[in-house]
């Protein structure tokens, strides 16, 4: 993996100093992974979502619900 | 150089909060509707008394205590939260019928919740808390303390005792205040 | 690390000292109780629990904040800090007002829990002890910002680098939610302990209590999700999805976090419906900011994943340099996560509150989160930090490795029988559980599997503390200097509500106000709310 300098040298921000940021591929490498779209993220952040409202869901019918009208 | 990606990247993280934006409206919509179905709400009455005095008059005073059949065939539940045992310790109410507990505590802050149920409530001393429900079966229920109060914390249970409608007014119902603590 | 390595790791040294005595007594507290042990007397269990809540509340995250502050401060920022005696005084009082508070616990004259509840009341320097250890740490807020305003004065128009961005955002959400107790201390639990007031008003205190119960999760969920956006990026390879929704998320933190706290009061008597509702509305949004973030950390992971080689829709997770103490830490915080935001998500939800108030369920879920989530990213930190601090190689990777799959495995145990049990209807804080009694004999097995994973997580702490002591004496090395992720697209100019606070704080004040005015105000008119209080050492002396 070879590294390049390119988002860096431009950029005067001290935390984007040589010493201080990581980066890792070649900025062309980056960006033609950006640019297909981040289909693995929305599928694993699509997924944990849907789990976490079908917890949300079975919690409401299978426990919250036969127990009883609050008020 | 660098546009088109930075056009994707913006593009997928606007599509995904329209997503999250649609996940909480969908529990909200959820939640709502069960309020307003339901006409349920968490306990808010925000009615203050003298924690001082609750022994001595008003509404609190150990005869008082208990199951009050009202005339509309309703029962207004009264109860005593202290350090450490709920008064009545045995709460008999009848089945499917409209129930009504107010609590209170002339000392510190306690809760209870009926085990089974969506009963769940603080009992902070200076107000009292008024929870409505409904019990659809006979069935005992514990009902436990729930927030700290020191020592005794461990000890506080309670029982509610749901009994079938015509059972109450055959054993219960001839009593201005009834409870199953005796 | 430019002059303020050992300002850093007295502050982790001093947390991971409070840490290495407070999970022995969290596990032994859960044994005790547990179908395990025989009955103890009640008085020593509610002495743990208070030491272990006021360790894990107000002390251990606390320095853990401040410490990986300064690093930030003094590695973000392009130069070395200053004010370092300001900040040695912060730690000073931190560290004299935690030991005030706890040697008071200790000595079993502060039976209160880290929760207070008035009118229990304890002895004064408990709440004395907190007090200073909380202003102490509003020190550390104040070089926050002015190392922020220095920066920008010095270069105009440039972005605030991300971590110091996040860093700020954590320190003034700390020094406004910090407020809510630290007036519930001065005004109401203090007088009343030193005899100025005759009584007190729990209501009140309740709703003070509120205002800062859970806006301190988020002070200190963010130094992990700081180390999600500027850290793990870099650690696996790869880039920041996107510097802009950082910024973004942790602005909405700042928002909301605050004025939704009377969630934690959904079945109190002193509050009305309406607002009860308002907060519900809230604290749906600051659940905005975690979803941004899972997506924004996810498709960074994604960025590094194919820059690795994998392919597909999920080639890219195995593809992660998963042997990397900080990505294997952070997929260990992301599952303790999700799983910790269901819990919460349900305790949000109104009505669906009643189910599980003050069960083991709460107990559950705040654990997940925070002793799983957030804290497995704070030994992340640390591992991260501590060659850049000793100027030593981390000693033992395997034991690194070992020590977070340990923790993971061990709050799993603990936490989700946990929930189980809160569902049967099993009360929080109780010294004792007859579980003779058949109403309650099914829980008995949980509880005892919970109190095992106790043990797994005091074998992990152990580990820890070994791996940490072994680096810190360990032979010099070479050691890389801290690095941060850089973005796909890093920011050139960013508009002023993406590089400062003021217009963001207004809307905090106003949203306080809007929140928490009448609710507060309303104690001005209602009578008869003011009891005694109900001095917690006197009943103990049997």
């Amino acid at each position: 993996m070879t590294s390049s300098d390119s988002g860096v040298e431009s950029h005067v921000s001290a935390a984007f100093n040589r010493e201080n940021v990581a980066f890792h591929g070649s900025d062309e490498e980056v960006m033609a992974i950006a640019a297909q779209g981040p289909r693995g993220a929305a599928l694993v952040a699509g997924l944990s979502v849907a789990v976490l409202l079908l917890i949300w869901v079975a919690f409401y019918f299978v426990i919250f619900v036969p127990r009883g009208q609050v008020g | 150089m660098s546009t088109l990606p930075h056009e994707v990247i913006e593009k997928s993280e606007r599509r995904w909060a329209y997503v999250v934006a649609g996940v909480i409206g969908l529990m909200f919509a959820v939640i709502i509707f069960t309020s307003v179905h339901w006409a349920a709400q968490p306990p808010s009455n925000v009615e203050t008394i003298d924690a001082s005095r609750l022994h001595l008059t008003g509404e609190f005073v150990e005869e008082n205590l208990g199951t009050a059949v009202q005339p509309d065939g309703s029962v207004i539940v009264r109860v005593i939260a202290q350090q450490y045992s709920f008064v009545p310790s045995c709460m008999v109410v009848p089945a499917q019928t409209p129930v009504v507990f107010r609590v209170t505590s002339p000392d510190v802050v306690h809760g209870f919740l009926i085990m089974d149920t969506n009963v769940n409530s603080m009992v902070v001393p200076g107000f009292i808390a008024e929870i409505r429900t409904r019990f659809e079966k006979p069935k005992t229920h514990l009902m436990p303390c729930h927030e700290y109060c020191s020592v005794g914390h461990d000890g506080m249970w309670a029982h509610v005792k749901v009994v079938d409608r015509q059972e109450f007014t055959k054993s219960y119902g001839s009593q201005p205040r009834a409870s199953c603590a005796g | 690390m430019q002059g303020s390595s050992r300002l850093v790791l007295a502050h982790f040294w001093a947390a991971f000292a409070t840490f290495a005595v407070a999970i022995p007594l969290g596990a032994w507290q859960m044994l005790v109780r547990s179908p395990l042990h025989q009955w103890i007397a009640p008085e020593l269990y509610y002495r743990a629990v208070t030491a272990h809540g006021t360790t894990f509340a107000y002390v251990f995250p606390t320095l853990i904040a401040m410490g990986f502050g300064y690093a930030v401060c003094a590695v973000s920022l392009g130069r070395p800090m200053r004010g370092l005696s300001l900040a040695w005084i912060s730690f000073a009082l931190v560290i004299v007002g935690a030991a005030m508070a706890l040697a008071t616990v200790a000595a079993g004259k502060a039976n209160v829990l880290y929760t207070f509840y008035p009118p229990l009341l304890g002895s004064p320097y408990y709440y004395l002890g907190i007090l200073v250890a909380v202003v102490g740490s509003w020190v550390w807020i104040g070089l926050m910002v002015w190392h922020v305003r220095r920066w920008k004065i010095d270069h105009p128009g440039l972005p605030v680098p991300l971590a110091m961005f996040a860093t700020a955002v954590g320190a003034l959400l700390w020094g406004w939610t910090s407020l809510g107790v630290g007036a519930e201390i001065a005004f109401l639990i203090l007088p009343n302990a030193l005899g100025w007031t005759p009584t007190i008003d729990p209501g009140l205190a309740r709703v003070l209590f509120s205002w800062t119960l859970h806006a301190i999760v988020y002070f200190w969920l963010i130094p992990a999700y700081i180390a999600f956006y500027v850290l793990l990026p870099q650690a696996a390879g790869g880039r920041l999805y996107s510097d802009k929704m950082g910024r973004i998320a942790f602005l909405l933190l700042l928002i909301f976090s605050m004025p939704i706290g009377l969630h934690h009061l959904f079945v109190d008597p002193q509050i009305g419906a309406g607002f009860k509702f308002l907060h519900t509305v809230f604290t749906g949004m600051v659940v905005v900011p975690t979803l941004l973030t899972i997506f924004t950390i996810c498709a960074s992971l994604e960025i590094s994943g194919r820059l690795r080689g994998g392919r597909g829709p999920f080639g890219w997770i195995a593809a992660l340099p998963w042997d990397r103490p900080f990505v294997l830490a952070s997929g260990f915080s992301m599952v303790m996560l999700g799983l910790g935001g269901a819990s919460g998500i349900i305790n949000m939800s109104y009505v669906l509150n009643s189910t599980v108030h003050n069960t083991q369920w709460v107990t559950g879920h705040f654990h997940l989160i925070y002793g799983g989530a957030v804290v497995i990213m704070y030994f992340a930190i640390a591992y991260e930090l501590w060659p850049r601090l000793t100027g030593r190689p981390l000693a033992a990777p395997k034991l690194v490795r070992l020590q977070l799959w340990t923790w993971s495995v061990g709050m799993l145990l603990v936490t989700l029988p946990w929930h189980l049990v809160g569902v049967m209807g099993q009360p929080r804080r109780m010294a004792y559980y007859d579980f003779t009694n058949p109403a309650l004999a099914s829980q008995g097995v949980w509880v005892s599997v919970s109190a095992i994973g106790g043990f797994v997580l005091v074998f992990s702490a152990a580990l820890l503390i070994g791996v940490l002591l072994a680096s810190h004496r360990g032979p010099a090395g070479a050691t890389s200097p801290l690095k941060f992720s850089l973005a796909v697209n890093p920011p050139r100019r960013l508009p002023k509500s993406l590089n400062s606070f003021g217009i963001w704080a207004l809307l905090v004040l106003a949203l306080t106000v809007a929140n928490y005015g009448y609710p507060l105000a309303q104690f001005v008119f209602l009578n008869n709310s003011a009891v005694s209080a109900f001095p917690v050492s006197q009943n103990d002396r049997r």
